[in-house]
């Protein structure tokens, strides 16, 4: 069997399945879930062999020219997310599995959301990502109100409709493109675009379109001033749901980004993306900061963490790249560690805000352990995997000014986490039922976080030489990270940073001041981030 | 024809006004209608500029439509109407829950909570 079939069957077995349940809607049928599962992980092994031998996979749907038809491309990035997508659908099929085996709507929704989102990162093709964006932000909207109360459906409209005017400047894009070049391929877009003057009058709607498409990015993204949608969605939603939203779904902005970076070549928007990269952390960890919620602080981390993917790839080098590339695997892995734990624990205790949850050290020992795991890994201590894809990003920053900013942002990452481990000390208040499945899945993670640390250095430089060969910088800087790997002084540093991080914990930052009060409550309102919306894309136009 | 795409335009900055100032969600949802309506009409316009014939090749048929962008707005129609019934179920939902589809009102309940 070719390539071209691999990928039909790897989109088509999810929405398959999801379709089946749904008309079936008996006990049995739920279980092809894990065939349809069993399936894709084994596409995506030969998909990964395949690649790993011949390279970059590409075909046209339907026999149509490249101009006009429909391409797939699979390249590294692709191949990233694709086992990003198979270990997730997976955790989170055996995570809810006891609650939601007979509810067929849900499982219909999740298996289809599987199969549009292995679609969309396999597209290479403008208006392609504009439609499966699209259907993954209805599905996903659709699995935000799951609990249908009133906050749930106010996030889940709030994201619906702010997704959608992010997607339809998009769609303005596609239209000046289309206009000016006559395709909307991503590769004959590339090769018409090289080498062109991009400051020329003739390429100003190029540039327009390409701000478009920038600004919708950064809404899909999360990026500084129009991340408002996210932690709303990710806190009203059901714990596995924010899961997936937070370690996955967000990261189709980011694919997005790096795809029309690649696409368009503009040298002067990457240090403008490094310092929104670096707003974005640093608004996320005052946000952080100031949360009650135990999904509210994991919600809001994860802006801080998508400004430390931006700042990667705002540094446009082979290595920030990569760095990218390894951030987005690992925040993925810990942080649905984290979510999927902090589901257990408030499904066991009944109550989300941190300062009354207690002993859960005593209570659940070993999904404490695991957490504490993931806690570290997301601080980016050394041992664990965070460490590596942050010692990345820091080698591929230059300037001191940048790299003094990045020393600031991973020390407010720590402070943001230090309310976090409260609630392992103490007596316990209450126990009830453990549920198996649960544990399983988040157990399963912390295993993949732990391994990672030893083989992640090693898997990166055949994966990153898929898309062609490396220089010689970026295997002397994988060399040079791999060192420090047992390194004690960075072990040292971490030590100092934690030191301090807890000094500024304790001195400065009283819960229940009245400026962590107002930014606890400070919302923006649907009308200010449109308008915040249009400001930023007006700015970005101004700016290129 | 500059003047029909001045016009799309138009509509696209009147909707995109209309979003800023209303606060009403029902309004918001119309507004998202009108953007999306207008570039759909932009794609067609688009269309129109290689010719007006149907776009099956005869004899007669020298300038013809370019058939691309009507057949990537079927796609484009198709999702903001599905946008559009999800927003007013949602609206719905949150009218019985809440009792209100002022985006003020239903930000100051939060305060509350």
């Amino acid at each position: 069997m070719n390539q071209f079939m691999y990928s039909q069957i790897l989109i088509f077995t999810p929405i398959l399945v999801s379709v089946l349940i749904y008309t079936f809607s008996k006990d049995w049928i739920s279980y092809a879930v894990f065939i349809a599962q069993t399936i894709v992980s084994l596409i995506v092994v030969e998909f990964w062999q395949y690649s790993l031998k011949e390279g970059i996979v590409k075909f046209t749907l339907g026999g149509w020219s490249k101009m006009i038809g429909i391409e797939f491309k699979v390249d590294n990035l692709s191949l990233i997310f694709m086992t990003m997508a198979a270990i997730i659908w997976w955790v989170i099929l055996v995570y809810s599995w006891k609650q939601k085996r007979k509810d067929y709507k849900f499982l219909f929704f999740l298996m289809f959301l599987e199969g549009c989102f292995l679609a969309l990162i396999q597209v290479n093709d403008f208006f392609t990502l504009f439609v499966l964006i699209e259907v993954i932000t209805i599905i996903s909207s659709i699995l935000i109100i799951y609990k249908k109360d009133g906050i749930s459906l106010r996030a889940g409209l709030y994201y619906l409709l702010f997704n959608s005017i992010g997607m339809t400047i998009y769609l303005f894009g596609v239209h000046l493109l289309y206009v000016k070049l006559g395709t909307l391929n991503m590769s004959l877009i590339k090769a018409q675009l090289a080498g062109q003057d991009f400051m020329s009058v003739d390429y100003s709607i190029i540039q327009v379109s390409f701000a478009c498409f920038f600004v919708s990015m950064c809404v899909k993204a999360a990026m500084f001033p129009v991340y408002e949608w996210l932690p709303r969605a990710h806190t009203a939603a059901p714990s596995y749901v924010s899961a997936l939203l937070s370690s996955l779904l967000v990261k189709t902005g980011v694919f997005g980004l790096i795809r029309i970076l690649d696409v368009y070549q503009v040298t002067s928007i990457y240090p403008l993306i490094f310092y929104l990269g670096c707003l974005t952390a640093l608004s996320g960890i005052i946000f952080t900061i100031s949360q009650n919620d135990i999904k509210g602080i994991l919600a809001f981390s994860t802006i801080s963490q998508i400004g430390f993917i931006l700042m990667s790839l705002g540094a446009n080098t082979d290595i920030g790249l990569a760095g990218a590339y390894l951030h987005i695997f690992n925040h993925f892995t810990f942080k649905s560690l984290l979510f999927l734990g902090a589901g257990i624990i408030i499904n066991d205790y009944g109550v989300r805000r941190v300062t009354e949850i207690r002993g859960v050290f005593r209570s659940h020992t070993l999904l404490s352990i695991c957490m504490i795991i993931g806690l570290f890994s997301i601080t980016g201590a050394p041992f664990f995997i965070g460490f590596i894809s942050k010692s990345m990003i820091k080698l591929s920053i230059e300037s001191p000014l940048q790299l003094n900013l990045f020393r600031l942002v991973s020390l407010g990452s720590i402070i943001s986490y230090m309310k976090f481990t409260q609630i392992f000390f103490g007596e316990p208040v209450k126990r009830s039922k453990k549920n198996i499945g649960q544990l399983y899945s988040v157990l399963f993670l912390t295993i993949i976080c732990v391994l990672l640390y030893y083989t992640e250095l090693k898997a990166i430089m055949p994966i990153l030489s898929i898309n062609g060969t490396m220089s010689t910088q970026m295997i002397n800087s994988i060399e040079y990270v791999n060192r420090m790997l047992f390194d004690g002084y960075y072990l040292l540093e971490y030590l100092m940073y934690f030191s301090i991080a807890f000094v500024v914990y304790k001195v400065l930052i009283k819960p229940n001041n009245k400026l962590m009060h107002y930014v606890r409550h400070f919302r923006i309102s649907f009308q200010d981030a449109i308008v915040s919306l249009l400001v930023f894309l007006i700015l970005i136009i101004e700016y290129l | 024809m500059i003047i029909d795409i001045i016009l799309a335009l138009a509509i696209i900055g009147v909707a995109l006004y209309g979003m800023c100032i209303s606060d009403n969600i029902i309004k918001s949802i119309i507004c998202f209608n009108i953007i999306q309506a207008a570039i759909i009409l932009l794609f067609i316009l688009m269309a129109g500029y290689t010719g007006n014939d149907i776009p099956i090749i005869t004899e007669t048929v020298k300038q013809m439509v370019d058939p691309l962008p009507q057949a990537l707005m079927i796609t484009a129609i198709v999702i903001s109407a599905s946008i559009t019934a999800l927003a007013l179920m949602f609206s719905v939902k949150i009218f019985h829950y809440y009792g209100t589809l002022s985006w003020r009102e239903l930000g100051s309940k939060d305060v509350k909570k």
